[in-house]
């Protein structure tokens, strides 16, 4: 079975076909045209090359045949990239999508940071040049070279903005790249320039034409005629060596005993030649090829299958393999000839015709084609094929069958130029128009204008239940459950966990079997929510059912969310095997995911954090790092927010524990920045609250007795679930207070311990309720009580045991080591115990003796650099004053974000600093400035 | 899944209201159009139901209304895309006057 979906890896809306460069057709089906591929060579020298006639003079065939030729004769080993264009990338976003897609089918890797840009709703994206300016750099630095960037068809791009944007690249080209625009139409750039300059080359229509010979040679070699030289004579003027008016001549002769009289008739005609031939070739077609041309003339692509559905036929296959060794006109989009299109003169000639004779028919042919897609899972064309059937109802539909997977993926840039093209007032889907509004709104996060919309659709659904015409079955609790359930998700954004329990309880009986889809996102939504709320028993079965709904819908992005939610919820309660496995399962789904040609899904990012997370339990800090690092780098590069947060937070725990405290808190500092941009302030607390944890660590107490101040924390506090961490933290805090001689500090710290385990034992967070008992153990251990530390301890090391908890314990240090000597004498747990004191004892960076990370001093006593700075990266140090980002300092400078943070590397060490602050402080020190 | 950034600009999810704010530029106009070749008056409805007559000269006159400047380059482009060759565009009255 031939794959009908051919699309690209990572992104599912990019069709293959549109980067597929066309392969010169065999020898003895084509004119070789030398003068021409040795101009197109010459012109290599330059920018830009400009291949610019009307339609039918061989534009495309000439470049297929210089590529395939320069490859086959290595005259350069020139490295192609190809894009056909069509109407719909005159939007900016979509246009570089495509370029940057078919840029990495020749450099792969090169452009991620582009099309990550991309893929993000338009107003978080930079402006385009930057964007470029990237793209351009990246390219530069690639090894081989010439590179070469077909644009086919560039007439159909009127876009301004896309212009203008092409112009940049053109204008900036790096050494050894050649941008090739071919089309109908000059660019409207100022070309008189680019002439001057002779940086352009370019092939006209007087270029293109036949000469004499090549028409001789195309009508007796190619076309297989026995014209003499003077019947050519006639050919070639009348058409004036217009190519596509020499095929459609040469079709209308094939076969014909008469053909002196043929060419009398065509010589003798001032018809418009087409108009002349292609009625001649039409008419010796059999009559079911003529209709086969005219119903699939409404394809923009075409394939059997597609052909089949919508002609009705069987043998769609075979036709389109006679129309393709007829010549007519019928041009491969791939190698397994799986997919075609028309060429475009000849399809606008077809699709005319089929106006003048049946225009009754269009609106069915789109709406069968439109099925096809749909059925076939490529949407972009199913909706395009809706809307040239003018067929609304069908158009509200589609998007409402996926405004939630697509949403979820966050393809927000696709869905919100389906729905802003559709009229108000729908017909009878007007309620999915208002719920399909109000996901996309949801998702975007503008939380305030969701409700108009779901007000709208609920005044909808009322018409829809009081109306006339009668509902589909179930349909107008399907259409409530979707209102309820993304008024829970609003409420959930928005912090307010009951009113989101409630909705997506609600949402839940409403919702049918039948999607699966929304039924596994609200039942995530329903378990996110319980665990928030600290109901870890009920979550844990709503996460249960969650995976089984979700891999039913088969939706696999929901499936790998779901599972990562689910290893969160068992590393809380403590399950540190099972949530390290449900974190392989992710990760083998996701990439499963992708091997079918999936995105890659950002989950996997999440992923790695808690697959981190167990690791640093058990104690294996290398592989640690290595997936914490991992998280980062995945964050980074989808942009989310959430995930960069917690990423960093991680990282941050872990270079702490691996001694350095300064990247610790260059780590902490990033997940600040981007909790800063969160809607909901949890993210802003997690961080302070682990930076919190870290100044302890550090022995800053003062700071964190701040910390504890401003949040306005006392013992006496009848704190909740969502608290935890931070009054874990708190109870640290006053444990330390207490070491140092203040009872009453420790005697709080119990009081604080006390209510946390309140509140973790019966919620089944075993998780937490470890660490709980290692506090209260040591602060008992504090307070001199040996005998209920030890007691404690034990209940500790009997919940963690079979999980294989250490780094819980032995990050406690001195005083963990000496109570556990104390357990495992006692005879609890000796073995474990015994274990995880001789971790401690061969672990020299535990314990308050612990080495601070040993700065070797760059500075000479007189205060001059031992190695001075560059002139590179004194720009970038005066950048560092500034509250540019590394990235938009790159963008300031022209190169890489990657070189900007190598000078950034190389300022902290020569000036022995770790962190962008002390650069500046030290800078100023020194008198750089 | 609750972890969602901040929008701060508002990105453009609601269609424009209609806005009338039309000039004389704007007013449907009478086009006449010359073209190489003797086109079938087939084509007509291709052509946005221009009528379509032969010339004595071999050419074609196409002629017909033209709702604004964007919909006469819509016109002209499925001229270029037909490979015909443009001889004459030329503005021959505003519809509404007489």
């Amino acid at each position: 079975m031939r794959r009908l979906v051919t699309q690209t890896f990572e992104h599912p809306h990019i069709l293959a076909t549109k980067l597929y460069i066309p392969p010169r057709r065999p020898a003895g089906e084509i004119v070789p045209r030398p003068r021409l591929c040795r101009r197109l060579d010459g012109g290599m020298d330059g920018d830009l090359t400009l291949v610019s006639a009307p339609a039918g003079f061989g534009k495309t065939t000439l470049l297929s045949e210089w590529i395939a030729d320069a490859r086959a004769s290595s005259r350069f080993a020139v490295k192609v990239a190809w894009v056909s264009l069509d109407r719909r990338d005159n939007d900016l976003t979509r246009f570089w999508i495509y370029v940057v897609s078919a840029i990495q089918t020749v450099y792969p890797g090169v452009g991620e940071t582009a099309l990550a840009t991309l893929y993000r709703p338009a107003h978080q994206q930079l402006p385009i040049e930057t964007m470029l300016i990237g793209l351009i750099n990246e390219i530069a630095e690639a090894d081989a070279k010439p590179f070469v960037l077909v644009l086919d068809d560039y007439h159909l791009i009127g876009d301004r903005q896309v212009n203008d944007a092409t112009a940049f690249l053109v204008e900036n080209t790096p050494p050894g790249m050649h941008v090739v625009l071919a089309g109908r139409a000059d660019p409207p750039w100022p070309l008189a320039r680019l002439r001057a300059r002779r940086q352009m080359t370019e092939l006209r229509a007087k270029d293109l034409r036949f000469t004499p010979e090549e028409a001789a040679a195309f009508l007796n070699d190619v076309m297989d005629l026995d014209l003499s030289a003077a019947e050519i004579t006639v050919l070639d003027s009348q058409t004036e060596g217009w190519i596509a008016g020499l095929q459609m001549a040469a079709l209308s002769m094939q076969g014909r005993e008469d053909v002196t009289g043929f060419i009398e008739g065509f010589s003798a005609s001032h018809r418009f030649i087409l108009d002349y031939l292609v009625e001649e070739v039409l008419e010796r077609r059999p009559p079911g090829t003529r209709d086969f041309l005219f119903k699939t003339s409404v394809l923009e692509r075409l394939a059997a299958p597609l052909c089949d559905a919508i002609t009705g036929r069987d043998d769609s296959a075979s036709v389109l393999m006679d129309l393709e060794r007829a010549n007519l006109f019928l041009i491969p989009l791939d190698d397994e000839r799986c997919w075609y299109r028309y060429h475009h003169l000849f399809g606008d000639l077809l699709r005319s015709r089929l106006g003048q004779r049946q225009p009754e028919q269009i609106a069915t042919l789109h709406c069968r084609a439109s099925e096809w897609f749909e059925q076939n899972g490529l949407l972009a064309e199913a909706m395009s094929h809706a809307s040239a059937a003018c067929d609304t109802d069908r158009q509200v539909r589609l998007i409402a069958n996926n405004v939630l997977s697509m949403a979820y993926l966050g393809e927000l840039t696709i869905l919100v130029p389906w729905l802003n093209v559709l009229p108000v007032g729908a017909g009878r889907e007007q309620p999915w128009f208002h719920i399909s509004h109000a996901w996309v709104l949801a998702f975007a996060g503008r939380l305030e204008d969701v409700e108009p919309h779901l007000q709208d659709a609920e005044k909808s659904l009322h018409a829809l239940r009081h109306g006339e015409n009668v509902e589909p079955e179930g349909e107008s609790d399907q259409i409530a459950g979707h209102i309820t359930a993304i008024r829970g998700y609003v409420a959930g954004l928005r912090g307010d966990w009951p009113k989101a329990l409630e909705f997506a309880r609600t949402a839940l009986t409403l919702l049918p079997e039948k999607d699966a889809m929304a039924r596994g996102w609200t039942t995530l939504l329903l378990a996110v929510v319980l665990r928030a709320q600290g109901d870890l028993i009920a979550a844990d079965q709503a996460f249960s059912e969650a995976v089984v709904i979700s891999k039913m819908s088969g939706h696999i992005p929901l499936a790998v969310d779901v599972l990562w939610e689910q290893s969160v919820q068992q590393f809380i309660m403590g399950q540190l095997h099972a949530a390290f496995d449900t974190c392989q399962e992710v990760l083998q789904l996701a990439s499963e995911y992708v091997e079918r040609g999936g995105r890659r899904l950002p989950p996997t990012g999440y992923t790695h954090i808690g697959i981190s997370t167990v690791l640093y339990e058990w104690n294996d800090l290398d592989a640690a790092l290595t997936h914490a690092e991992e998280a980062v780098r995945l964050c980074k590069r989808w942009g989310m927010a959430d995930a960069i947060v917690r990423s960093h937070l991680q990282l941050a725990m872990i270079l702490q524990a691996n001694g350095d405290a300064n990247g610790a808190l260059s780590s902490l500092q990033k997940a600040r920045q981007a909790a800063e941009t969160m809607l909901s302030p949890m993210y802003q607390n997690a961080v302070s609250t682990v930076n919190a944890q870290l100044h302890l660590i550090q022995g800053n107490v003062l700071a964190v007795s701040r910390w504890a101040d401003e949040q306005g924390l006392s013992a006496d506090d009848e704190f909740g679930f969502q608290q935890i961490a931070a009054y874990t933290v708190f109870a640290r805090l006053l444990i330390a207070q207490g070491e140092r001689q203040n009872t009453a500090s420790l005697h709080k710290a119990l009081k604080v311990l006390d209510r946390l385990q309140e509140l973790s034992a019966p919620a089944g967070t075993v998780g937490n309720l470890i660490g709980i008992l290692v506090l209260k153990a040591i602060a008992l251990h504090a307070q001199g009580k040996e005998a209920a530390a030890v007691k404690t301890l034990g209940d500790a090391l009997f919940h963690a045991e079979p999980e294989g908890y250490i780094r819980t314990f032995i990050d406690e240090g001195a005083p963990m080591g000496a109570l556990l000597r104390k357990v495992s004498a006692s005879g609890i747990v000796p073995d474990y115990a015994g274990r995880l004191l001789a971790l401690m004892a061969s672990d020299t960076a535990l314990g308050p003796e612990a080495p601070a990370l040993s700065q070797k001093p760059s500075v000479e006593e007189d205060g001059a650099l031992v190695e001075p700075l560059t002139e590179r990266e004194m720009e970038v140090l005066r950048f560092l004053t500034t509250s540019l980002s590394t990235t938009e300092i790159a963008g300031e400078l022209v190169v890489a974000p990657s070189t900007v943070r190598s000078h950034i590397k190389s300022i902290y060490g020569k000036l022995g600093v770790h962190r962008r602050m002390e650069a500046v402080m030290r800078a100023e020190e020194l008198g750089l400035f | 899944m609750l972890g969602l950034k901040v929008r701060k600009t508002p990105h453009h999810l609601q269609r424009n209201a209609s806005m009338s704010n039309s000039r004389a530029s704007d007013e449907p106009c009478l086009y006449e159009i010359r073209v190489k070749g003797c086109l079938d008056p087939e084509w007509s409805a291709w052509f946005d139901g221009f009528t379509i007559s032969s010339c004595s000269d071999g050419g074609s006159l196409l002629v017909g209304p033209v709702s604004d400047q964007a919909a006469l380059h819509g016109l002209l482009a499925k001229i270029r895309d037909l490979g015909l060759t443009l001889l004459l565009v030329k503005r021959v009255q505003s519809e509404d006057s007489p």
